[in-house]
């Protein structure tokens, strides 16, 4: 098992593609970091407030739908390079390749979950003393929020790589997961939010205590949208070992 | 030691494989040979646990594919469903593959040397020529230094001087007492290099055997003629399997040259040919009556 998580990291450090998705993702982060200083601000919101900090810091998981596109491209970019082939004849038990392409879509998440929530804290820090506030280092709420967003990015890996197992077409995964968390659940959502706030968008919503809202709890957040991975893995392993390769 | 037993398997209505049955003994290269869509290539998915039969068992050296503890060090495959990552380099497709399966690094360097792909091993292989992508398959199917190799057209690109080098990889491979079973549409590429052929046509094998016998038995009569309707049905009504070949040229079975003749001569249709086949057209023509009689029926 050790030698596929190795052979899965290898695969990503040897194509471009994991540099610029985690290069967009800080980018992201950091726009959305700004806009968010610049627009509490120009509301008068206290920003040193427990609000004012949820405001500014719960869009540093903006960026995590990059490290979906990666747990996408890590499981269903083998059918797009015809590589899933070689990934069975070395491993014919199947569900360690899900395992360890899910495995790996998660950790790389974490890792890039931390990198963009140490930078949108370092960001956020440079912009409350441009706006005359000291940024609260030491409040609980403000490293709450961050362990969700770098949370949140690993799970959102987790999907990425399940779906992608399962359905095996990257643009399909990833057009399919931005129409359902843009568009698809604000409106199931606004129409029946008790169901809506269950929901895989919602819950990570729930996740990075985003204050717009009736969200689950954090740490309930969090089992809900780690059970929809672990749901969708689970559906992608049975069916993967079903179907010809 | 390949053994494929009575296996089937259909695709919703479509029959792809109707009690498949055959084996490629080590020490030797079994060439397997079928036109397009005969069924080749999922008789090859079969065996290495790509799609599963509906009946029937497909071994390598006693085992299913997916019961093999290492199957990288026992099988190397080379099958048209495998591509590359056009923005990975050679090299580094080896030692994902590697690294993977657990096989030592210099492996990577060995295997690239062997098929001579060192000087492009650092270039994206989404800038290979279809012969450097043959090859790169081909040290992939290699790493493991396996015992068993199975290729699906592996000929397909390769300029003259790579199937000259291919053959003799195989031929090598076998005689130190390995398994190489090879599939191919091909005729020509089969019998320069095989010992044993296995010929498949929709689903079922049709025949199997040494080269040495496929040659030598069955061989056919060929007539030429002017009038090739009045010999076919005069061989018709004997009893004898009878195939156009042209205009003007019959192949006939079930009876020596001597029988031919003398029954055309009692005719009196004029022959412009009359003789048993060299081996080459043999086995061809052998391939056509076995894989083509729906067509000509």
């Amino acid at each position: 098992m050790i030698d596929l998580f190795a052979a899965e990291i290898l695969k990503l450090r040897t194509t471009r593609t994991m540099g610029w998705l985690l290069l967009a993702m800080v980018a992201i982060t950091g726009l959305a970091v700004t806009g968010a200083v610049v627009l509490a601000s120009n509301a008068n919101l206290d920003l040193e407030s427990d609000h004012g900090i949820r405001t500014v810091l719960h869009v540093s998981a903006s960026g995590a739908l990059f490290v979906l596109v990666l747990g996408a491209i890590i499981s269903a970019g083998e059918y797009r390079h015809r590589t899933a082939t070689d990934s069975f004849l070395t491993t014919p038990r199947r569900w360690r390749v899900v395992a360890a392409k899910l495995g790996t879509a998660t950790g790389v998440g974490v890792v890039f979950g931390i990198l963009a929530a140490g930078s949108a804290v370092a960001l956020a820090a440079h912009l409350y003393s441009i706006k005359g506030y000291t940024f609260p280092l030491s409040s609980s709420e403000a490293w709450q929020i961050l362990g969700g967003a770098a949370l949140y990015a690993a799970l959102l890996g987790a999907l990425g790589a399940a779906t992608g197992s399962l359905v095996r077409n990257q643009v399909a995964v990833i057009v399919g997961w931005l129409v359902w968390l843009l568009l698809a659940e604000n409106i199931i959502v606004g129409l029946v939010p008790d169901i809506g706030r269950w929901l895989p968008g919602a819950a990570g919503r729930g996740l990075v205590m985003d204050p717009n809202g009736d969200f689950l709890a954090q740490p309930v957040a969090a089992v809900v949208l780690a059970s929809y991975a672990i749901a969708i893995a689970i559906l992608a392993i049975v069916v993967e070992r079903r179907r010809d390769a | 030691m390949i053994e494929v037993t009575d296996v089937s398997k259909k695709y919703g209505a479509t029959t792809a494989l109707e009690g498949v049955t055959f084996s490629a003994p080590s020490g030797a290269v079994t060439g397997f040979l079928g036109p397009n869509g005969a069924g080749k290539t999922t008789t090859l998915r079969i065996l290495l646990g790509l799609a599963s039969p509906d009946t029937g068992t497909a071994l390598i050296d006693g085992r299913r594919y997916a019961d093999l503890p290492a199957p990288r060090r026992v099988v190397g495959a080379v099958i048209d469903s495998m591509g590359f990552d056009p923005g990975r380099t050679g090299r580094d497709h080896l030692r994902v593959v590697a690294r993977a399966a657990g096989i030592a690094r210099k492996r990577v360097d060995e295997v690239l040397d062997f098929v001579d792909l060192t000087g492009a091993a650092d270039r994206a292989a989404g800038g290979y020529s279809q012969g450097m992508r043959q090859r790169l398959s081909l040290a992939s199917a290699l790493l493991g230094d396996p015992q068993v190799l199975l290729l699906d057209e592996p000929a397909n690109g390769l300029d003259p001087a790579g199937m000259a080098w291919l053959r003799s990889l195989l031929s090598d491979w076998a005689a130190q007492g390995r398994t190489v079973l090879f599939s191919s549409h091909v005729l020509t590429e089969v019998e320069f290099v095989a010992d044993r052929i296995v010929i498949i046509d929709r689903g079922r094998v049709v025949r199997e055997g040494s080269a040495q016998d496929l040659y030598g038995s069955d061989r056919a009569v060929v007539v030429r003629s002017e009038n090739c309707d009045g010999i076919e049905r005069l061989a018709t009504g004997k009893g004898w399997t009878v195939r156009r070949d042209g205009s003007d040229r019959l192949v006939i079975r079930g009876a020596t040259s001597a029988a031919v003749g003398a029954a055309v001569a009692g005719s009196g249709i004029a022959l412009t040919e009359l003789s048993s086949e060299t081996s080459t057209r043999s086995l061809e023509d052998l391939f056509l009556d076995l894989t083509t009689t729906e067509a000509h029926a």
